[in-house]
């Protein structure tokens, strides 16, 4: 089968799933509600079930499916920029800073707020990029190659936060379940404040990333050859730091260290379409988001009304179809 | 559970006279000396009580406890009300109640504890509770050391029965039922104005703030028996489970008349309560809209101790003020 026909299947199956499973996170949730009444309750004055569709459900669907989104296109970044398929969003150590951060509120017990997002998400989002930053800057004055430093820098200090972290949660066991479940990730606090901001960092990323999608192909071929190739390596690297460190740390700060959709997304999307980030950048995007979406879905249903972290959901899920998926093309 | 040993007295053999010489001869012969030995045995180990814990391990204690060290706050709550202040020689240090004791030494945390320090304390009694991991109790009792685990325990009939049981374990069984029945009293005195109340409060009780999402505690929880205590309709009670996360849209549907707030104190509650009250989704909720939030001290609620029957009445008298205020 050619590229582009697999491109144009995969485009109208993420079209037709995407519009489904935003109407099935519309409909389903810890109260019963029928089509009917959705529909009957957004044109009345005001009810409960307008408040649960409009100010729960709705920005809920949207939030997961933009961190979805968010971190699958940061994982691509990422295994392009650094040419590994470990590389996820979280390699530099954004996840181990920012779970440091959020663990550091709940100790400290200090609380204010700004726009209207908790401390948690303010100081894990501050660590988060404090620690990338660091991570950047110790590895530039490195003597290797720059790539190779900054991932094993990255994941020195990854370690190290979470040593941290650990010590940290450790010290006030009666705050361990509720650092947990922080850890693992979850959208049960999701609102529209979250949601505007990261849908304004999704798309200001992918702009930069569609224009820069062709510096990235030549990256992969290697510093060298994409600089005799013409193109602006440093500034380009730069430049692809900083968006997946963004979209890393704000995915994180707003509801936890969701991990695996950064890592298989990207794969599985490039089974289908092909290493060409100008279209693996778009489709890794979009099927992130419905891939978070659906699981964020499961979290809330499965135990309902109790909670789970949808980070359990997305290992527990996409792990195995990713298996069959790997499996599927060798055979 | 508890069977005490019995203390069985055996009659003095003055073994120098003839007479008693002949009298065991016969013994002997009529196949008496097994008896006579059980009978000297156990007049050596006649003091001995024999427990069983709540994990099933047994504990054999020769004397009274002298030596015990404490591995949770709610046990050592209850051993320095049973006054054994003298007798503790470890806790954890959580331990902060009535104040943090600088003086007794500390063996670690809940989850950390230090198997030297407890080793090197010589204790004749460690005290256990369930938040203590199971690993490291087995450990202490394949090591030999005079274990007793705790285990169960939600109303307050088990903390009554917890008091007793401790009070056995540790020798003071008249202390142990005066606690218990002063408690007890207290309990009584609160429910007796509650029963005038015809209809049960639909309450949602939060914990910890808001940071990872809508903390509440489900039917399993001591804190959830309070509330049925305090006849409220807890509206989490539907899932089983200690603590959980609940659904924010389920909260709508639930109405609860009132909110319960666990917290450290009245600035993280009044933060917890704003937090509700900004919420626009929440608005139609009747405790949001008439404003009717409770603050739970954390440090009081959070132990399965004596205090927690202070702590359901002081809950009582804030919701129904009406009640506790007509008598003096």
């Amino acid at each position: 089968m050619k590229l582009k026909t697999r491109r144009r299947i995969l485009t109208g199956c993420l079209a037709v799933l995407t519009v489904m499973a935003f109407l099935l996170a519309l409909r389903l949730g810890a109260v019963k509600t029928t089509w009917s009444e959705l529909f009957s309750a957004f044109f009345s004055e005001g009810n409960e079930i307008k408040d649960i569709l409009l100010n729960l459900r709705l920005p809920r669907a949207l939030l997961a499916y933009l961190v979805g989104a968010s971190l699958a296109l940061s994982g691509t970044i990422l295994q392009g920029y650094f040419r590994n398929p470990l590389a996820d969003p979280f390699i530099l150590g954004a996840s181990s800073g920012a779970s440091l951060g959020a663990v550091l509120s709940l100790n400290l017990g200090i609380t204010f707020s700004f726009f209207g997002f908790s401390t948690q998400s303010l100081l894990a989002f501050l660590a988060s990029l404090a620690l990338v930053l660091s991570v950047y800057l110790i590895a530039e004055r490195g003597r290797w190659s720059s790539t190779e430093s900054l991932l094993l820098t990255g994941i020195a200090a990854g370690a190290l936060a979470s040593a941290f972290t650990s010590l940290l949660i450790f010290r006030r066991a009666d705050a361990y379940e509720q650092a947990v479940f922080w850890l693992l990730g979850s959208f049960a606090l999701a609102d529209w404040n979250q949601v505007s901001v990261i849908f304004i960092c999704l798309i200001i990323s992918m702009s930069f990333c569609l224009y820069l999608a062709r510096d990235l192909n030549l990256l992969v071929l290697g510093d060298e050859m994409a600089s005799s190739l013409g193109c602006p390596v440093k500034t380009v690297r730069r430049v692809f730091l900083v968006l997946a460190t963004l979209l890393a740390s704000f995915s994180v700060s707003a509801c936890g260290v969701i991990g695996f959709v950064g890592l298989i997304v990207p794969h599985a999307v490039r089974l289908f379409v092909g290493p060409d980030h100008r279209y693996l950048m778009i489709y890794a995007t979009l099927s992130g988001g419905l891939f978070l979406l659906i699981s964020d879905l499961i979290a809330r249903l499965v135990f309902s009304p109790a909670e789970l972290p949808v980070g359990v959901v997305t290992a527990a899920f996409g792990a195995p179809f990713f298996i069959y998926l790997l499996h599927r093309r060798r055979a | 559970m508890i069977r005490n040993g019995r203390a069985k007295k055996t009659t003095k053999h003055n073994f120098q006279d003839s007479t008693s010489r002949i009298l065991k001869r016969r013994a002997i012969k009529s196949g008496f000396l097994p008896v006579l030995l059980i009978l000297t045995a156990s007049l050596v180990f006649g003091q001995s009580l024999r427990f069983k814990d709540d994990l099933g391990k047994p504990l054999t204690l020769k004397n009274c406890p002298r030596r015990i060290i404490s591995l949770a706050p709610n046990v050592t709550e209850i051993l320095l009300h049973l006054g054994l202040e003298a007798e503790i020689v470890g806790l954890t240090r959580f331990c902060d109640f009535p104040e943090k004791n600088r003086k007794i030494e500390i063996i670690g945390g809940l989850i950390d504890l230090n198997l030297e320090k407890i080793r090197a304390l010589r204790p004749d009694l460690i005290i256990g509770f369930r938040s203590n991991p199971k690993n490291l109790i087995e450990k202490m009792q394949r090591d030999g050391l005079p274990v007793f685990v705790f285990e169960s325990g939600r109303s307050f009939e088990d903390l009554f029965r917890l008091i007793r049981r401790m009070g056995e374990l540790t020798c003071r069984p008249a202390q142990a039922k005066e606690l218990v029945v002063r408690l007890n009293w207290q309990l009584e005195s609160v429910e007796r104005k509650l029963a005038s109340i015809k209809e049960e409060k639909k309450a949602f009780l939060t914990l910890y703030g808001q940071g990872s999402g809508l903390w509440t505690c489900g039917a399993d929880s001591f804190l959830s028996h309070v509330l049925e205590r305090a006849r409220l309709k807890n509206v989490a009670s539907s899932v089983r489970g200690n603590f959980l996360v609940y659904n924010r849209e389920k909260l709508i549907e639930d109405r609860p008349e009132i909110i319960l707030i666990v917290c450290q104190n009245q600035q993280s509650f009044d933060q917890a309560r704003d937090w509700f009250l900004r919420q626009s989704a929440f608005q139609r909720i009747p405790a949001v809209r008439e404003g009717r939030f409770y603050f739970l001290d954390e440090n009081l609620f959070s132990r399965f101790a004596p205090r927690l029957i202070e702590a359901y009445a002081r809950l009582t008298a804030e919701i129904y003020p009406e009640i506790f205020q007509e008598k003096p």
